[in-house]
């Protein structure tokens, strides 16, 4: 039986629900980006007056203020679209429970067997679009579709506030006319190598020689072909589907540059704290240790090193990661951006080999300990227990853990 | 139309479900406590033109009928 999907993608997410709750400036262009002086001053979403002021996601507040000088900065406050985004789904779960997250403002619905209940696909979008303007003051568009990646698409091509219906006998007169970059998955590279074969739309992608396109772009270019022919068939991941930890990682850009090891090695250490609190609480241990850094000129590289043992201790992780930072960094530039990432995770029960050499009792008693530490930082808050390190520079101190962000996780899993 | 808090004293009935007994409300500069008569069970609502989302009781105020939000922060709100 034909599947029906639908792709709801909540229309600039953060910009409405700051309208919604300030309306003196509903009639203005308006913004939410983030801190200047931590410097994170970068637009996050903008509204459709900004938009058409030729403002875009990503660029710095100062070019946004350039293009439109009375636009409307304000600062994110993510519990808030939290709060807005898990009501979008309680009305999702009303018509499914197969619902799948892709980000903070958007979900796949499959509602193939509730169709029987509320009728098509098109009459439940229009529905949940009339739900969410009355109960949450928000607009979404709605792509309805036979497969996943034409419901994205169909959510794309009417903004705000629109359902769009996407079928076998329409698909190529609504989809093969959009530019290629619009399929997921087209990047700026693929695009531009597509282009250099003059695949300007999906529907020059689509009837391409798929032994071609394999040979051109490899395992994606049958994906892709896949993808424009409307023949892929990845299922809608289950609400309550938990996702595969593969890495737990944190990364911070600093609110000033980082200029010798000592600032690197603070940094190092607060970001291993929170990996490593973030293993213990998932009960994983890691062995493979990655870092990231990247200069003041937006330049960035990874390295990544093994650790003798499997291990959830933020000494040793630390430890690794500044191991791996002294030995990859030449210090050209300052560095604006630091990230530390565990992968190669095993649960934190598996039996593991002991070593001979090392001190295996000594171990044991300082996974005690940090066990300890997350306790009381559970009880009296993350800054009631800190190293001594820490205090030599209070700006650079902090807690990612809770300063987390939602990307969305790859479509493959 | 215009947004004004409330403070507000409730009934907390067995099934959970909140019921406002009373408001009280500033008014031209004077706090002024008035019945709740008649409040509706709560639907999720939002209102654009005072900027609230959240439990809306639909309900009489001094004979008029008017909206009492309660927003995810606890916080009461009428709409006038």
């Amino acid at each position: 039986m034909e599947r029906i999907i639908l792709h709801s993608d909540l229309n600039s997410f953060y910009a409405t629900v700051e309208c919604l709750h300030n309306p003196e400036i509903r009639d203005k262009p308006v913004a939410v980006g983030g801190s200047v002086e931590q410097r994170h001053g970068i637009i996050l979403t903008k509204n459709i007056l900004a938009k058409k002021h030729g403002i875009k996601t990503g660029e710095a507040i100062w070019q946004a203020k350039q293009k439109c000088p009375g636009l409307v900065v304000l600062p994110p406050n993510y519990k808030l679209y939290l709060y807005f985004s898990k009501e979008a789904r309680n009305i999702y779960n009303y018509y499914t429970d197969i619902v799948e997250s892709f980000g903070i403002d958007e979900c796949w619905l499959d509602v193939t067997e509730s169709s029987k209940l509320f009728g098509s696909g098109k009459k439940i979008a229009d529905e949940i679009r009339e739900r969410m303007k009355n109960e949450l003051g928000i607009t979404c568009s709605i792509g309805v579709s036979y497969n996943k990646i034409f419901a994205k698409l169909g959510s794309d091509i009417k903004k705000p506030d629109a359902t769009t219906v996407i079928t076998h006998d329409n698909f190529k007169k609504k989809v093969w006319p959009l530019p290629v970059s619009d399929l997921l998955y087209v990047g700026r590279a693929t695009c531009k190598k597509l282009m250099n074969i003059g695949v300007y739309t999906i529907g020059d992608l689509a009837n391409l020689n798929i032994g071609f396109l394999k040979k051109y772009l490899g395992k994606w270019g049958e994906y892709l072909w896949t993808f424009a022919n409307g023949f892929d068939e990845t299922p809608v991941a289950k609400s309550d589907f938990d996702s595969v930890i593969k890495g737990i990682g944190n990364s911070m850009t600093t609110p000033r540059d980082l200029v010798n090891n000592e600032d690197v090695k603070i940094l190092l250490y607060v970001l291993s704290e929170s990996v490593a609190e973030r293993l213990r609480r998932h009960n994983f241990k890691s062995k493979t240790i990655q870092i990231y850094v990247r200069d003041n000129e937006l330049q960035s590289f990874d390295r990544q090193a093994q650790l003798s043992d499997y291990s959830c201790i933020s000494n040793v992780i630390a430890q690794k990661a500044y191991e791996i930072f002294l030995k990859n960094y030449t210090w050209e530039k300052p560095i604006r951006s630091i990230g530390v990432r565990a992968t190669d995770l095993i649960t934190a029960d598996t039996n593991v080999q002991l070593s001979i050499f090392d001190d295996e009792k000594h171990k044991k008693k300082k996974e005690q300990l940090e066990y300890s530490i997350d306790e009381i930082r559970k009880r009296f808050g993350h800054y009631s227990v800190q190293r001594a390190l820490f205090l030599k520079d209070k700006d650079l101190n902090a807690n990612p853990i809770e300063d987390n962000i939602i990307f969305p996780i790859s479509y493959f899993r | 139309m215009k947004k004004i808090s409330a403070e507000v004293i409730a009934h907390f009935n067995l099934d959970g479900e909140i019921i406002p007994l009373k408001i009280k409300m500033n008014v031209d500069g004077e706090d002024k406590v008035y019945c709740v008569d008649r409040p509706s069970k709560p639907v999720k609502g939002a209102s654009l033109k005072i900027g609230v989302q959240g439990n809306r009781y639909s309900c009489l105020i001094d004979g008029k009928r008017v909206f009492l939000y309660q927003n995810h922060e606890n916080k009461w709100f009428v709409e006038i």
